[in-house]
């Protein structure tokens, strides 16, 4: 596909004019900004001179710290605030921008297009015409090797409208590596530009897009040990995660995932609540229930008798007499078993020995009766 | 006689800086006294119609000229 002359200075024209249009939106944004700050200078100016005037001591304390300003707050009480535009370096890096702005303004307008024109004839030359409307350029980053890794060919998308830029893999199947274009390219193809976005963009909108070109070719030959989507190990041995525990990497088939933790376990790390059906670590693990400690807290309590651990299904409810008070505790099954033949067997007692003392009464009475029954024989 | 160019680095904050040099500042006279080292950079001019290319050390600015300056470490993240 090839552009006419006469698109390429449209193309050309419109980048100028909106270049002209961001300087001027940056310019009113800058503008605003100023006299924002302005009043919130003068605002507390105000605000020394009242106290100063009514000789409110404690508030002119207050006021003296630099930027810091008096607000309305809930109910009508004002509180002291700080206010970052109140400080002059603020207003004058607002002035500076303002002024690089408008060289940047007189600089564009003494310009013509061709500056633009030869760069875009330049990016022509070395990648090919993707899309006319929007106009979208291609190009591809051969063989990109990151610490002798191999990465591949990276095809890049650029659109020239609108500051947006593409990137896929050409060469591996990016299926095994999690969907990630490139260590620095996310599964849909977005590059993370680690905050160069912006010099990017400002390249972009002043038509500079063999900067841009360099800067994307650049970025896709650097490798960034700190934040890569994907590391080069794993880029080269496949996927794998951190334990969330230890750290160590493992392949995602040892890895467990743990709802509770939102994260992976290792094996050595690990182990299963049966209770939550859930992993967690070993230091959140109770070995003598054989349960994570968050159940064994709340789904377990101790046996008022042998005072051992017990799951509240295996505990039933007894009424005795606990400090001469009768209470409902829990009780495991072996305790409650001993404790109900033992409170039988003590009922038994009990009644046996109301049973006894009527046999004796009877004896006595026998005893009582018998010298009498004596007497009686030998009066007879 | 002195010339104007545009130089495009990333310390200017995104925004393009006019320079004037003398006429005949070679590139690298240029970018030695911005402590620039070339071999830490991709370098391009684009120039009028020329259009864009990628200059040797000893090749002289030109009125109009846009230098650009880009590091070749440039780390992405995630």
């Amino acid at each position: 596909m090839r552009i006419s002359k006469r698109k390429l200075m449209e193309v050309a024209l419109s980048i100028r004019k909106r270049h002209f249009q961001n300087l001027l939106d940056e310019a009113r944004h800058l503008r605003r900004e100023i006299t924002a700050a302005r009043r919130s200078r003068r605002r507390r100016a105000q605000l020394i001179q009242l106290a100063r005037r009514h000789s409110l001591l404690s508030c002119l304390q207050k006021l003296k710290p630099k930027a810091t300003t008096l607000q309305p707050g809930n109910g009508g009480l004002p509180y002291i605030a700080y206010d970052h535009r109140i400080v002059r370096s603020h207003l004058a890096m607002l002035k500076a921008q303002c002024r690089e702005i408008h060289t940047e303004w007189k600089r564009l307008k003494a310009e013509t297009a061709k500056p633009i024109v030869a760069n875009l004839k330049t990016l022509l030359e070395e990648t090919e015409l993707a899309k006319e409307s929007p106009l979208e350029v291609r190009w591809i980053v051969d063989n990109i090797t990151l610490d002798d890794v191999w990465i591949g060919d990276i095809e890049v998308m650029m659109n020239l409208e609108t500051f947006s830029v593409h990137a896929f893999n050409k060469s591996v199947d990016t299926g095994e590596k999690n969907g990630y274009q490139h260590p620095h390219v996310s599964s849909d193809g977005h590059i993370c530009w680690n905050g160069y976005d912006s010099d990017a963009e400002a390249y972009h909108m002043a038509g500079d897009f063999l900067a841009v070109k360099d800067m994307i070719e650049n970025l896709l030959r650097t490798y960034n040990p700190h934040s890569p989507y994907i590391s080069l190990e794993d880029w080269e041995n496949g996927p794998s995660s951190s334990c969330n525990e230890c750290g160590e990497r493992y392949s995602d088939d040892e890895l467990a995932y743990s709802e509770r933790y939102r994260d992976y376990l290792c094996p050595n790390c690990r182990c299963y609540c049966d209770e939550c059906e859930d992993y967690v670590s070993e230091y959140d693990y109770d070995s003598d229930m054989n349960a994570c400690k968050r159940c064994v807290e709340m789904e377990s309590d101790v046996c008022a008798l042998c005072l051992e651990r017990f799951w509240h299904r295996e505990l039933t409810a007894v009424e005795m007499l606990v400090d001469g008070k009768m209470e409902t505790v829990p009780c495991c099954e072996t305790c409650k078993e001993e404790y109900e033949s033992r409170q039988a067997a003590e009922s038994n007692e009990k009644e046996e020995n109301e049973l006894e003392p009527e046999r004796n009464d009877h004896a006595d009475a026998a005893c009582l009766l018998a010298p009498a029954v004596a007497l009686s024989a030998d009066s007879q | 006689m002195a010339i104007t160019i545009t130089y495009l680095n990333r310390n200017g904050g995104g925004f393009a800086e006019r320079h004037t040099v003398s006429q005949g500042t070679t590139i690298k006279q240029f970018l030695a006294d911005r402590g620039i080292e070339a071999d830490n950079y991709t370098i391009r001019i684009v120039r009028g119609a020329q259009g864009g290319f990628t200059p040797t050390a000893d090749e002289a600015l030109q009125e109009g000229d846009r230098l650009s300056c880009v590091p070749l470490k440039i780390e992405g993240a995630r």
